[in-house]
């Protein structure tokens, strides 16, 4: 023994200021760059990028469409191994989002040579591999660069039959929208770096964001359910405008309706208001009617980007109740109907109280 | 009146944001504060918040520093789009319809009358600020309504038009509703409670 103390555990959020989804470029600013490519067409090409999905699905035969998607960014939390499996978490969201089940996996690393243990990379890792195995998929390799901040994420690669994808594009009027998980995670992450969020909610924060979307999907795909997506960077309104337009639909949600996280319409009160909300809201606004008197956290809540947030998709309203009853049974209590879809009207979206 | 300056440089987001909301929330109604920011998305936002709040700041900037000054306000924090409200009294009114006919004779009368109601509107001076549609008379603005042209021509001129909520589910119109923007019951009472008159033929 050499009596060594142990250093005292490294704290990866040091290492950013912006974290998460958080990190994601500004919507506006990749649909600029975005506007100037030529889609790729393919008769095969199922879902691409022009309905804002989730992933790309290619259909190899009549049976199978293979869903790829890939997901990284620099650390939400402090600990490692938590962080490993968040970022897996959110990685492995857009595969169960278009209604899939998981293949393989391959690590996406960003980590330092030499200003972080080595060790701290392991605890990544493993974060990441435990996730992957859940999911009931295959780790099988990797990349790794040496850069600072760290960043991980992975590579995934899922199927779907060909028929069974559930997309952006397939809403239409007359269905009640469901959401899976609460919402919040972003306000109690910055709440947490400025020593506001109390231990307790920021717990429940980290907790919901390993969450798997995996029983989620099985729900929606026992459900016959044709267009969801899950809550990220963009909010659940910048996620609802992608929906409705791709769907050409409008989509009415009930403020009060939406399932939030404990404490972080608190924090928004206080003013903790990550700065990815004011950029989802200049993303919104314009094709968005809120209501009189709305609630401004509660408004501003809507827009908070989520890492690894839960799934939100449109269900014929008689089935709705017993979908929730299984999402509830299946590790998702705070699963709710937060609104409905309309016939398309000038606004995309209606937020109500 | 007081002044109070917020020194939020050096601070990461949304920091500059808490430390402006918390001396918002100690200052009395009347203070002028100032807010020193050295990031400009923090800037922005910021910005962007007091504007929201019904106190736009004004921004001077020198090199990377920016500095945002702002009077609190009466009411604090009050509703973004509370100015959206009209005042009550001082001759707005709002035409509230219950049905989709008028009156109690025949149907077929009433449907005219509706008719005449909704060509007449569009020509009086002043407008009214709503138009308030509920029970049966969310059956105007449906799809295949012949009314919805006349409802859609009422909007354009800056009428806003309400439809119930609950009386488009229980018709199950809900996804039918072709012009205007369903409501609830709150929000049509207080547009009811504000108005100066309020015309229910």
């Amino acid at each position: 023994m050499t009596g060594v103390t142990p250093a005292a555990p490294f704290d990866l959020l040091s290492t950013v200021e912006y974290g998460g989804c958080s990190a994601k470029l500004a919507p506006g600013s990749l649909a600029e760059v975005l506007k100037h490519l030529a889609l790729s067409a393919h008769p095969d090409l199922l879902v691409g990028i022009a309905t804002h999905d989730d992933a790309g699905v290619y259909r190899v035969d009549a049976e199978t469409a293979l869903i790829q998607t890939l997901d990284f960014f620099p650390p939400v939390c402090s600990d490692p191994r938590e962080f490993g499996r968040i970022a897996a978490a959110n990685a492995l969201s857009d595969v169960y989002a278009m209604g899939g089940r998981v293949l393989t996996a391959m690590n996406i690393v960003c980590f330092p040579a030499t200003q972080i243990p080595l060790a701290v990379l392991g605890e990544i890792l493993a974060g990441g591999q435990e996730k992957v195995i859940e999911s009931g998929g295959v780790m099988v390799g990797g990349h790794t660069i040496d850069d600072w901040p760290p960043k991980y994420g992975l590579s995934v690669t899922g199927v779907v039959h060909p028929d069974r994808i559930i997309t952006n594009a397939g809403l239409r009027p007359g269905l009640a929208l469901i959401l899976t998980k609460p919402l919040g995670s972003g306000t109690l992450v910055a709440g947490a770096r400025v020593g506001l969020a109390t231990g307790c909610d920021y717990r429940a924060a980290l907790a919901t964001m390993q969450q798997l979307n995996k029983n989620g999907a099985a729900v929606m795909q026992a459900f016959d359910v044709k267009a969801g997506t899950d809550i990220t960077g963009f909010g659940l309104l910048g996620h609802a405008m992608q929906m409705a337009d791709a769907s050409a639909v409008t989509l009415r949600i009930q403020a009060s309706r939406v399932p939030l996280l404990g404490g972080a319409h608190a924090l928004a009160e206080q003013g903790c208001l990550p700065g990815a909300m004011f950029r989802n809201l200049a993303y919104v606004e314009k094709k968005t009617r809120f209501a009189a008197n709305l609630d401004y956290s509660l408004k501003m809540l809507l827009l908070d980007p989520q890492t690894s947030g839960g799934l939100c998709f449109g269900i014929a309203p008689a089935k709705a109740q017993q979908a929730l009853e299984q999402l509830h049974a299946t590790g998702y209590p705070a699963a709710t109907i937060i609104g409905e879809t309309i016939g398309r009207r000038a606004h995309s979206i209606e937020v109500i109280r | 009146m007081s002044n109070t300056s917020i020194d939020a440089r050096g601070q990461i987001c949304p920091k500059p944001l808490i430390m402006t909301k918390q001396a918002l929330t100690a200052s009395a109604p009347g203070t002028t504060l100032s807010v020193l920011i050295d990031n400009e998305t923090s800037c922005r936002n910021v910005e962007r918040f007091l504007a929201d709040n019904g106190m736009p700041p004004t921004v001077v900037q020198d090199g990377p520093l920016f500095t945002l000054s702002f009077v609190k306000n009466e009411e604090p924090l009050a509703a973004p789009d509370a100015a959206a409200y009209c005042v009550p009294g001082a001759g707005t009114y709002v035409v509230s319809l219950a049905g989709d006919t008028i009156g109690r004779g025949s149907p077929e009368l009433g449907a005219r009358l509706v008719k005449g109601l909704l060509a007449t509107i569009k020509e009086l001076s002043p407008l009214p600020t709503h138009l308030i549609l509920y029970s049966s008379g969310i059956l105007l603005a449906v799809d295949g309504s012949p009314h919805v042209e006349a409802l859609a021509e009422i909007e354009q001129m800056g009428v806003k038009l309400l439809i119930c909520g609950t009386c488009a589910d229980y018709y199950e119109k809900g996804s039918a509703i072709h012009v205007g923007t369903i409501s609830n019951m709150l929000d049509i009472l207080e547009v009811l409670t504000r108005a100066g008159k309020i015309i229910a033929p």
